[in-house]
């Protein structure tokens, strides 16, 4: 297995809880310690309620922890303010999410070319880079069909072509086959694995299936908020 | 770096395509807001202008003595109703200082007769003066001269109402012989246009004959020399007030007036009594704007509630752009535009509205109304206030949202 050494993920005593307007403290994530490095492919398990979604929420920047530290791609997350941290999502993570979120009323293209978009790209950059994903994803044909003309593979290979667009280096997906049979599921994982080996691109995915987190090299679990297995998917006995 | 110009622009665009109806009903209330303003300051305006007509048309720094209230054995009587003045008191006023002129006049009322057609009109005697006082210049022909007093000639010049209602057509009228009390005047001049005074009277609806024919000849009575009112033109507004007492002393004294009885006669200043007019007028505009500026709030409040929903439902949309990498100030000006979008584009149909709508006042109501440049350019800059005002709370509502919060949105 060949790894480059930089680290792109660093998580140092990661705590994270919920605290409900009524003043009920939930605890969560209970001292977590991660470093995943550049070009890694992880799958994260473990039962309902255990908090991956959580722990994904504070990777991709989309929620803080509540303590400890992380670190990514060289920068202390939780001193980051809105706009940088927007920075970060648009350059450096990629989203894939279980339900799609495509946007309503736009083509496949204009989808696909958002991140851009908000990067403050012009048409001219952005529609042929967002052609050349959707081409990638096999959907030369649906470039500019609506979300509501597409199926759910379809509108989850869209998504997988805009987490792709600004050149991230880390795509996260939290049960992205969890709403897809398994044939398009497999699809899917083998285009995560192609963009993983072909691209170098890191991949964290979140999944309830063996057969899906097979298509990872490392897996993680989650028990009750606590890592309890970190390791080679093989050492934890799956096969593809 | 943020979003191109155009890319907001697009977006703000797209969301406001797929609510049409909703986006109309909105901009309904923008519409109708900025019609009525339009169009109640054009009415105001209108008015305004009719009054500043009417004060001008009367000449500017003006008095008007009139003749009256005096107490004959203690009976008080009417203002005007017994001829207390005299063609000697408008000299003794012209002789004081800040006097450009004091025109006496004999105004009384009679038929008119030319051939077939008669008229009921108002007759005046009048020395040259009284027409330069007025500022009311001659249509054509010539005007009453010095001579024509001193002779007591028959001669009359005619305002425009008259000359319609007297003849077929206006080239006939000078030279032409009328009677008035069967008697026969020659018509040697028509007045220009005056158009309504103040009290809404038709200026135009009059005659002119001499002082000394009016006094002599037309209203003859006991006291041969009288006159009913003395016009007053002062040299400037500011030696009115003074003036005013100056006068009330010098015809006192002229009327051998005992210290403690009351004046016989009135003196009115016709510019206060414009600024009075003008007051109102100002009033009115005021009342018409603020009524129609309310319907304005009611529009823009209808932005802001379309706006807050327009947030919540879309909280998805906004997580997963933020997701994306979406700038707040991004989200901010995107909701902004919306509103602006929608009070701008409103704002220029109700601007359309409201000057056809003040084109059918001008019809219906008889009041020139006047769109004025200042009310068009106010209503933009008050509709894109309004957008702006209304659609900022909404606008940094989603654009503060966290991001986790609004994915997680159901
Ligand atoms: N916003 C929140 N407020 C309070 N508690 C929350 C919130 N979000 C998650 N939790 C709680 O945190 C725990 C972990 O939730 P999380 O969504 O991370 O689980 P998960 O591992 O992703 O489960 P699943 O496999 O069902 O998706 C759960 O007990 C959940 O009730
Ligand atoms: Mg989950």
């Amino acid at each position: 297995m060949q790894q480059s050494p930089s680290p792109l993920v660093v998580v140092n005593h990661l705590y994270k809880q919920y605290e409900s307007d009524a003043g009920v403290v939930t605890p969560v994530l209970k001292d977590v310690n991660l470093t995943i490095h550049e070009g890694e492919f992880v799958a994260i398990m473990g039962p309902s309620g255990s908090g991956k979604s959580t722990f994904m929420n504070v990777l991709g920047c989309l929620d803080v922890q509540t303590d400890g530290d992380y670190i990514l791609s060289g920068q202390d997350v939780r001193r980051l303010n809105n706009e940088q941290a927007a920075e970060l999502r648009n350059r450096v993570l990629g989203f894939v999410f279980q339900g799609f979120n495509l946007l309503p009323r736009r083509t496949a293209v204009h989808n696909v070319a958002m991140p851009l978009i908000c990067a403050g790209k012009e048409k001219v950059e952005w529609e042929p880079r967002a052609i050349e994903l959707l081409k990638k994803v096999g959907l030369s044909e649906r470039l500019h069909s609506m979300p509501n003309e597409l199926s759910g593979g379809q509108q989850q290979r869209v998504a997988i072509a805009r987490a792709m667009a600004n050149y991230p280096h880390v795509v996260l997906a939290d049960e992205p086959t969890g709403n897809l049979d398994s044939t398009t599921s497999n699809d899917i994982m083998n285009l995560f694995r192609e963009l993983n080996e072909k691209e170098g691109i890191t991949i964290i995915v979140v999944t309830h299936e063996p057969d899906i987190a097979a298509y990872a090299k490392r897996l993680i679990k989650f028990r009750d908020g606590v890592l309890v297995y970190d390791g080679t998917v093989n050492d934890a006995g799956i096969n593809a | 770096m943020s979003m191109t110009k155009q890319a907001i622009l697009g977006e703000a665009w797209v969301s406001l395509g797929a609510n049409k109806m909703r986006s109309f009903l909105t901009m309904l209330g923008i519409i109708i807001g900025v019609a009525s303003v339009v169009l109640m300051l054009s009415i105001g305006q209108g008015v305004q202008n009719k009054i500043q007509d009417s004060i001008n048309s009367m000449g500017s720094n003006l008095f008007i003595v009139l003749s009256g209230s005096a107490s004959t054995g203690g009976i008080r009587m009417g203002s005007g109703s017994s001829p207390t003045l005299k063609t000697s008191d408008a000299q003794e006023i012209a002789a004081l200082n800040g006097v450009v002129a004091a025109a006496p006049a004999l105004p009384g009322n009679a038929q008119v007769v030319f051939n077939a057609s008669n008229w009921a009109t108002q007759i005046t005697g009048i020395t040259p003066d009284y027409l330069k006082v007025r500022e009311w210049h001659l249509l054509s022909g010539a005007n009453i001269n010095d001579a024509d007093v001193r002779g007591a000639t028959r001669v009359a010049v005619l305002g425009t109402t008259t000359v319609e209602n007297l003849f077929p057509s206006p080239d006939e009228a000078i030279g032409s012989i009328i009677r008035i009390k069967n008697i026969p005047f020659e018509v040697i001049g028509i007045l220009e246009s005056k158009g309504q005074s103040l009290e809404g009277r038709d200026q135009d609806d009059a005659i002119f004959i001499p002082l000394t024919t009016a006094q002599r000849k037309l209203f003859g009575n006991q006291f041969p020399d009288s006159v009913r009112q003395i016009m007053v033109k002062a040299e400037s507004e500011k030696v009115m007030d003074k003036l005013e007492n100056d006068m009330r002393d010098a015809l006192r004294a002229a009327h051998h007036l005992a210290e403690r009885s009351e004046d016989d006669f009135n003196i009115r200043n016709l510019t206060a009594v414009a600024e009075s007019a003008q007051t109102t007028g100002e009033a009115m505009s005021l009342l018409l704007g603020s009524i129609a500026s309310i319907s304005l709030l009611v529009g823009g409040i209808g932005i802001m509630n379309i706006m807050l929903v327009s947030v919540t439902e879309r909280t998805r949309e906004i997580g997963i752009r933020k997701a994306i990498g979406a700038h707040e100030s991004d989200i901010l000006l995107q909701f902004l535009l919306e509103a602006v979008m929608i009070s701008l584009t409103g704002g220029i149909v109700g601007m359309l509205l409201g000057c056809a709508g003040s084109f059918i006042a001008t019809w219906t109501l008889k009041v020139q109304t006047d769109v004025s440049l200042v009310s068009i350019i106010l209503s933009f800059v008050v509709a894109a206030a309004v957008g702006i005002f209304f659609g900022y709370y909404p606008a940094r509502k989603a654009a503060r949202l966290k991001p986790i919060d609004a994915l997680r949105y159901q």
